[in-house]
């Protein structure tokens, strides 16, 4: 995992930002590595994307210091960031010469840059005529034109499907093995887990946790629950949740998950049960347990245990 | 003045990406093209209404009414450009999302002002 160190690509130190009466982002300090991909977390109205604008140049810091490579590369979340009755490569073309390319060699670097997004094909079509994927890689591609060394990304996933995200993850990916700087901010927050190298969470503008993805599991390590696809045999009687706590006993609590009576309950194993131990309890009474998934994956707790003690 | 060399050669980017967008609306570009030429066909016919006689002659040279027109039009497109394009072009990007996107590269914001009221 890359760590930081003084060498760091992205520096934030005890930036602040106030809009009228309102602080929106606190003191908030944090260092990103060349190579290393910085996942910024938080909930909505957090300060993420107010700090990404800061460090796009786009906003002005209340007060704090910002250290960053000037060949940054920003991946905005709005949908609209394109003349869309032109095509994508005349588009690339505009803002290659915005940084400085002279038509033929920003040509050049607009074919390369959609041959690396996957666009080739579509290079030549109207933005308008882009499905939203594409459009979230065009956007991409004008991240690269200028070979940044720092890339700044703004939701760049949440609005995909799995494959178009995976493939954006791929390419940030990608990126930072060739050595840039990657802040990433993302509401879909299990997709970090092998993915990002660090981790900061902001709430209310404020650094309720830094450090690394395994540390920020252990954060929201309370008693988890799993749902459970349980049948009995008897298709004319259903299982029902009473009949199975009673064969679970002292082990954990099980309870209908959703409203309509059917085969899956929620179970939480109790004391020193294991989860193994009371899937075991439940084949012993004779049910067949179909399907078990724990409901929420550990970095949702952990997310949704820092946005609680946040707002404590 | 190299930097400012490559800052102006960045309006002809300006230039191209505006009537691309011209272009890509057909019936308005024609439109627009016959509106200018049908303007100035009726100039010549109210020029024709005009004695030459009555126009003022500067340092010996005769003056058409087509050269007033002209004078009066290019002031009209000074005065519109300097209260009203600037202000509605950089509106504009900011209304299709693209303000931003220009303002994060290495461009100054009078090239942007001035490259996006120039076409």
């Amino acid at each position: 995992m890359a760590t930081s160190s003084a060498s760091s690509a992205i520096g934030v130190c005890e930036v602040s930002r106030r809009f009228g009466e309102r602080d929106v982002l606190r003191g908030v300090s944090l260092r990103v590595a060349a190579g290393e991909i910085h996942a910024l977390l938080g909930p909505n109205g957090a300060g993420k994307t107010t700090l990404l604008r800061i460090l796009a140049g786009l906003a002005d810091a209340t007060s704090g210091t910002i250290d960053m490579a000037t060949r940054a590369g920003l991946v905005p979340s709005g949908d609209r960031t394109f003349y869309l009755r032109i095509s994508g490569l005349e588009n690339l073309v505009f803002f290659a010469r915005m940084h400085g390319l002279r038509h033929a060699a920003a040509k050049r670097r607009a074919l390369e840059v959609l041959e690396l997004v996957g666009l080739s094909d579509a290079a030549r079509r109207p933005v308008g005529r882009y499905s939203h994927g594409m459009q979230k890689r065009l956007s991409f591609a004008r991240a690269l034109l200028a070979e940044p060394t720092v890339l700044l990304v703004d939701e760049a996933t949440h609005d995909l499907d799995p494959e178009g995200a995976e493939r954006i993850r791929a390419l940030t990916r990608e990126l930072a093995t060739h050595g840039a700087a990657v802040l990433w901010t993302t509401q879909r927050i299990d997709e970090i887990r092998g993915f990002a190298d660090a981790v900061t969470f902001l709430h209310q503008g404020a650094v309720r946790f830094a450090g690394s993805v395994t540390e920020l599991i252990a954060r929201g390590d309370t008693a988890p629950r799993y749902v459970v696809r349980v049948r009995n045999g008897r298709p004319d009687v259903p299982p029902d949740a009473a009949v199975l706590q009673r064969a679970l006993g002292a082990g954990g609590a099980v309870a209908p998950a959703g409203d309509a009576p059917g085969e899956h309950f929620l179970l939480a194993p109790r004391g020193d049960t294991t989860l193994g131990r009371a899937i075991a309890e439940l084949t012993a009474a004779g049910y067949d347990v179909l399907s078990c998934r724990q409901e929420r994956s550990e970095i949702e707790e952990a997310f949704l245990a820092l946005t609680a003690e946040g707002a404590r | 003045m190299t930097a400012a060399l490559a800052e102006a050669g960045k309006i002809g980017a300006f230039v191209r990406r505006d009537f691309l967008i011209a272009w890509s609306y057909r019936l308005a570009f024609v439109t627009d093209v016959v509106s200018m030429a049908a303007q100035a066909f009726v100039f010549s016919l109210i020029g024709q209404l005009v004695d030459p006689a009555q126009l003022p002659r500067y340092g010996g040279t005769p003056t058409t009414y087509m050269e007033f027109v002209a004078i009066g039009l290019v002031l009209n497109l000074v005065i519109t450009l300097l209260l009203d394009r600037v202000a509605n072009a950089i509106r504009g990007e900011q209304m299709t999302g693209t303000l931003e996107s220009l303002l994060t590269t290495p461009t100054r914001t009078a090239t942007i002002q001035i490259g996006s009221a120039a076409s």
